[in-house]
């Protein structure tokens, strides 16, 4: 019972009392401070609460790329040649460690991974990081042992690695891939240009931060499509084969070869010397090296021209294989004087032996009979000076000067008709001869055969440029041609090959520079296509600054060799006895 | 004396009801906070829950049962083993989290200070009730002060800044029980203000960064994480809450010290406001019944005890809550009954034994 007083008179329990509801008060005003604050943040406005939700959202998930497998290149027999390997990218989830287990974590990392075990300690020693990188790329057999240790908290995510199993081979045809973390494209070659169809679909997931998760393709749908060349890879080994020993046997600087089906515009086999590694971009110190001289590297062809100057001259009715001139050793146009490789006077001289003989002051006459607007509508026909448009990127057009031109002059025609003064790509000169192969019509010259989707099997249809000359031209030209290889001391014996009648032109150009034309250097060529009657191969043979001079002397011999190879991949039959199988009603199977 | 029936018919079972479902929550909301994890810390927060939560019902009987005018009698002993308990924290007391040396290892940690805070409500209360005569007197406020004091600065020196507080606050709940006057509180208020200075100076790294993270709240992204990360669990909560042991900000371990200091997110977030009031509500509750002791009690010694009790839940509440709705600076203040840590629920539990004790010794007259 409180019965004391203070000096006021009030018992103590009195003043308790009376100073109770004081505090019930301050409570309550206490309360309502947190009551407020409490729906200030769930309750009254929603556009708070949307904010909240999204930031929570933001801790919880994220947004990540699931790069796609990229298609695979095959030739055309179904080699591959551009695959995916397997790699993997090591990461690491802190927050699912323990603090004290991180220090045994990054040792082990650092053992098999060849990595500092203190940097990596401090790199996943984040106490609230759902994810940290610690390796890109890491070799299959490593990214397994790391797997086999079934470590807590390390992520271990398949990566895609692009690999060109047969190495040097097509390289720059092929291409690469530059492979960016976010953005991994083909560079140069089908690689290139293929891009879109190879890459596939990037996916775009958003994904849980905790646990860990990755994107997944689950429809599968994000695959990129197969690619099929026309390329063989027989051919095209021995292209390079081909290519690299006639280097190296006549000193040459580069050169260039092109196997071509004159009847589609497949392209068997291409090759420029020097090639690349495409398993080893990273070696390459000379960026030339990634570009391919075959569509890209211009060059004066020399004699090889001869061949659309005569098909165009024959197929705009100037002149008929009967036509003659009087070749008197020289030929004076727009102040120029015209003379003949040997600087010899023919006398009377009918087309044929012009073109077999290899005539400059004869193309020139024809040239000068043609004009100018015929002469340089049958070349413009004939693709020069403009690109063939083959599926492959960094194709040059050459350079075609034409009257107008502010750099033309009238000695252009006679110089242009035997290969001077205008430019051209291996492919845009293998190309046009390829129309008079194929009974005058141009066909678009390609590299893929086939993009194959899954199931879906697209084959890339052949198609025709145009119509350059007319069958009856090009059945004349070639005739001109087989002459040009077999005539009698003007031939050329280093190209033919027993039981196959070749059509062919050699090429002995000068090459041009700043200061005039180099001295005693040339670029030698041999264009030829063969069997002449019924063209199922084209060669180009180029070589740059060759020892030997003479297209003749140089590039002959090795369109040999390369025929002589093709006649058993390809299986062409010999003449006589395609001849005998076509007259017993045979057919001969083309590929 | 009564016979023994009359003891549980006085006995407020409302009040130990309430504060039973509030450790059930509390319980409830720790097995959501810890599920999962990894660290053996947190593996046993729940069990350890439940072992003192039993025991702290125990003990609550106990001293329920126990008058507390024995206590009173006592007051000298246990103002000397709290003195010792707090010299032994400062002399062999094991680090906590940053830095800060507030536990006991003798076999299981005890944290003295939640115990020094049970025993200052009783011995300032005895002190106070035997000075009634006085309270209108300057010295007396000084003398209860000093009383205080020493067991504060002892806490202080941990550092404990949070717990140091409740102290004060548990001095000033029993003086303004007691009848300190208005204008001894102004004074003091003022004197306060003019050691404000002083007292920076003396504040360890962590507690000045929790203050300016608080003031300032860009000052500091690193300390800001955990209060940032609280509002956005408690704003995506929404009205009912994501759910129990849903909570994205809870399972993903985006809320830290989720078991203790930001309980009260977890359960906002989980439960949204609906689970948030719900908490106020009781510990509302529990409070009500307190004051209801107070004002029942046999004698000012009662009154005092129960004040005091009821300052020291009705401020680690606010604080606690506070804090987490970035009210408050950051402080190690648990929630009443529901925060995980036992000895700071066994003595809880204490103190509501020492409320139930007056209650059941009320004045008959008014029964």
């Amino acid at each position: 019972m409180a019965t004391t007083t203070t000096r006021t008179g009030l018992t103590q329990t009195d003043i308790i009392n009376r100073r109770l509801p004081l505090v019930i008060l301050f409570l309550v005003v206490m309360a309502s401070f947190l009551l407020v604050r409490v729906s200030q943040y769930q309750w009254l406005p929603p556009e708070v609460e949307r904010e909240f939700q999204l930031r929570s959202a933001q801790n919880t998930n994220s947004v990540r790329r699931l790069p796609a497998e990229r298609g695979v290149i095959y030739d055309r027999d179904g080699q591959p040649l551009a695959v995916n390997t397997i790699q993997y990218e090591i990461g690491v989830s802190p927050n699912l460690i323990l603090s004290d287990r991180r220090r045994e974590v990054a040792a082990n990392l650092g053992l098999i991974l060849g990595l500092d075990e203190f940097a990596l300690y401090q790199q996943i020693d984040l106490q609230e990081q759902s994810w940290v990188l610690v390796a890109r790329p890491v070799t299959a057999d490593l990214g397994q042992q790391i797997a086999d240790l079934d470590m807590l908290g390390v992520v271990i995510n398949p990566l895609s690695k692009r690999f060109y199993p047969q190495g040097t081979l097509a390289a720059p045809l092929i291409g690469f891939v530059i492979e960016a973390e976010n953005n991994t494209r083909g560079a140069i070659g089908v690689e290139g240009s293929y891009n879109a169809q190879l890459a596939g679909r990037v996916l775009e997931q958003e994904v849980s931060n905790v646990p860990f998760q990755l994107p997944t393709d689950a429809d599968g749908s994000q695959r990129g499509m197969d690619v099929v060349l026309t390329i063989d890879r027989d051919v095209q080994f021995w292209v390079e084969f081909e290519l690299t020993k006639a280097v190296q046997e006549t000193n040459a600087t580069g050169g260039s070869i092109i196997v071509m089906n004159p009847r589609n515009g497949d392209i068997l086999g291409m090759a420029s010397y020097p090639g690349f590694d495409a398993n080893n971009i990273a070696g390459i110190e000379d960026p030339k090296l990634l570009q391919n001289p075959a569509i890209s590297g211009v060059y004066e062809p020399g004699s090889v021209m001869k061949v659309l100057t005569m098909a165009g001259a024959l197929n705009s009715g100037t002149i008929t294989p009967q036509w003659t001139y009087n070749d008197q050793g020289v030929l004076n146009v727009g102040g120029i004087a015209v003379q003949n490789w040997d600087r010899s006077a023919y006398g009377i001289v009918d087309a044929t032996t012009a073109l077999a003989k290899s005539l400059n002051i004869g193309m020139a006459t024809i040239a000068l009979e043609m004009g100018q607007e015929r002469f340089y509508t049958a070349l413009r026909d004939f693709g020069v000076g403009q690109r063939t448009g083959v599926d492959l990127p960094g194709e040059e057009s050459g350079i075609l000067k034409v009257p107008g031109d502010p750099d033309w002059s009238e000695s252009n025609l006679a110089t242009n008709s035997f290969g001077q003064g205008v430019s051209l790509t291996p492919l845009q000169m293998i190309t046009a001869v390829s129309a008079i192969a194929n009974d005058g019509l141009m066909m678009q010259p390609r590299v893929v055969l086939q993009i194959v989707d899954g199931e879906n099997v697209v084959n890339a249809q052949p198609s025709a440029i145009r119509r350059v000359i007319t069958a009856e031209t090009a059945e004349i030209v070639t005739q001109m041609m087989i002459r040009a290889v077999t005539e009698e001391g003007g031939g050329v014996p280093l190209a033919q090959i027993p039981g196959y009648v070749i059509a062919g032109k050699t090429g002995t150009a000068e090459i041009p520079s700043p200061t005039g034309y180099e001295f005693g250097t040339s670029i030698a060529s041999f264009i030829g296509f063969f069997p002449a009657d019924d063209p199922q191969v084209i060669i180009l043979i180029k070589l740059d600054r060759p020892a030997g001079y003479w297209g003749s002397q140089v590039a002959a011999p090795i369109f040999k060799r390369m025929a002589e190879r093709l006649v058993l991949l390809l299986g062409i039959p010999t003449d006589d006895v395609r001849q005998a199988l076509t007259a017993a009603g045979g057919i001969v199977t083309e590929r | 004396m009564r016979e023994p029936g009359s003891v549980w018919r006085r006995f407020d079972f409302v009040l130990l009801g309430v504060v039973l479902v509030l450790t059930l929550y509390g319980i409830m909301m720790i097995a959501s906070a810890t599920r999962d994890a990894i660290d053996p810390d947190l593996i046993n927060r729940v069990p350890d829950q439940i072992t003192y939560a039993i025991l702290g019902v125990v003990m609550l009987l106990v001293f329920a049962l126990i008058d507390y005018r024995l206590l009173a009698g006592l007051s000298t002993w246990l103002y000397l083993v709290m003195i010792i308990l707090l010299l032994l924290v400062i002399v062999l007391g094991v680090e906590g989290d940053a830095g800060a040396q507030r536990w006991l290892n003798i076999g299981i940690r005890i944290q003295p200070s939640e115990i020094a805070k049970i025993l200052i409500i009783i011995t300032l209360s005895t002190f106070l009730s035997s000075r009634y005569k006085e309270m209108d007197k300057f010295p007396t406020v000084i003398q209860s002060l000093i009383h205080l004091a020493i067991p504060a600065g002892l806490i202080f020196i941990q550092p404990n800044l949070g717990m140091t507080l409740v102290f004060f606050v548990i001095w000033g709940t029993i003086n303004w029980a007691a009848g300190l006057r208005i204008k001894h509180i102004a004074s003091l208020v003022g004197i306060v203000l003019l050691m404000l200075p002083i007292a920076f100076t003396q504040l360890q790294t962590y507690q000045l960064s929790r203050i300016t993270t608080f003031l300032f709240p860009d000052s500091d992204p690193d300390a800001r994480y955990n209060v940032d990360q609280a509002l956005i669990s408690i704003g995506s909560g929404g009205l009912f809450g994501k759910g129990y042991a849903a909570g994205s900000q809870n399972t993903g371990r985006f809320l830290r010290v989720r078991h203790t200091d930001f309980i009260f997110s977890v359960i906002t977030h989980e439960f949204g406001m609906v689970g948030g009031l719900t908490v106020m509500g009781m510990i509302g509750l529990v409070l009500m019944r307190i004051l209801r002791a107070a004002r029942l009690a046999s004698d000012p010694l009662g009154s005092m005890i129960c004040y005091g009790v009821a300052g020291m839940i009705f401020f680690q509440t606010v604080v606690s809550i506070g804090m987490n709705l970035r009210l408050m600076p950051v402080t190690g203040l648990t929630l009443p009954f529901v925060s995980s840590g036992g000895t700071s629920l066994l003595f809880t539990m204490i103190g509501i034994g020492l409320v139930e004790s007056v209650v059941i010794r009320r004045q008959r007259l008014k029964n």
